[in-house]
């Protein structure tokens, strides 16, 4: 039975058997027209058997149906034995697979959260950075400020300076003034 | 006060950009081909299944989250040589390709 065939008599879509077929089979190229394994049949014996043995029913109508004629045939019930012995296999296969997918689900949540953990702090770290930067950049402003101050200080000090050293000359060139008329009043009284 | 730094944000990108992006960068077709893998073995990547008809389901959307994994099955196609082995190790050690 080709996957087609199988997809009618499941009522399914051949291109979901096509992809369940290449998840269970990875290492197999599957088509539509690839032959389904005799496991997956087996497993699927009840809805397909009446599909897959309508078609050979009138050929084969004379010969009874325990007698087996055919190798193949032969191959096949024994394989369908085995399958039926597996199938609690295959359930307890699934079951692992289950928790197996769930302890998969759980881990990429931690790994999720990691990640926004991680992403969090990043951020937070920006911010702070950028709030540091902006601290420095006041101080900076304050430093300037400070030293504009002194500067300006200076230099009005020094002008100050400039002035009194000023009135200083003026002054002495008034005592001058002063002492010459003195003077000039003495030679006059001695005169 | 002026916040520099940079973050990560979903990026919306077609197929073609997305192949681009891969290291080293592949063609659509093949491309297409790691995006069918992947949607075939790793839950993440099951939007880009088609839940109706099966095979590969072309609205799905592709964002920048999804290169990483991409990216692990482009170096183990390089590493392996073919695309059936790397089948194989997603279907056995899904994880391997997740990661954070």
């Amino acid at each position: 039975m080709i996957v087609k065939e199988f997809a009618q008599a499941l009522k399914k879509v051949p291109g979901k058997i096509v992809d369940e077929l290449r998840r269970q089979y990875p290492e197999q190229k599957w088509t539509v027209d690839s032959p389904v394994p005799e496991e997956i049949l087996a497993r699927f014996q009840d809805i397909t058997n009446s599909e897959r043995l309508q078609p050979q029913k009138s050929p084969l109508a004379d010969i009874p149906e325990a007698t087996i004629t055919k190798t193949d045939e032969a191959i096949q019930q024994a394989s369908y034995k085995l399958t039926a012995a597996d199938k609690e296999t295959i359930s307890g296969a699934i079951a692992v697979q289950n928790e197996q997918s769930k302890i998969l689900g759980a881990s990429t949540g931690v790994t999720g959260a990691l990640l926004f953990m991680e992403s969090l702090i990043g951020a937070k770290g920006t911010v702070l950075d950028a709030f540091a930067e902006q601290s420095m950049l006041e101080v900076d402003n304050q430093i300037t400020e400070i030293d504009q101050s002194l500067i300006n200080l200076a230099e009005e000090a020094s002008t100050r300076l400039g002035k009194s050293i000023q009135k200083k000359e003026q002054l002495k060139a008034r005592l001058n003034l002063l002492r010459e008329r003195v003077s000039s009043m003495g030679t006059q009284i001695r005169f | 006060m002026l916040i520099q730094g940079s973050c990560v944000v979903e990026q919306l990108l077609t197929r073609e950009e997305a192949a681009k992006k891969l290291e080293p960068s592949v063609g659509i077709r093949q491309f297409q081909k790691y995006l069918d893998l992947a949607s075939l073995y790793l839950p993440e990547f099951g939007d880009f299944r088609d839940e109706e008809n099966g095979g590969l389901n072309g609205r799905a959307k592709l964002t920048n989250w999804h290169l990483p994994v991409l990216q692990r099955i482009r170096s183990y196609v390089l590493a392996k040589g073919s695309l059936k082995k790397v089948a194989i190790e997603l279907k056995n050690h899904p994880e391997k390709f997740l990661g954070a």
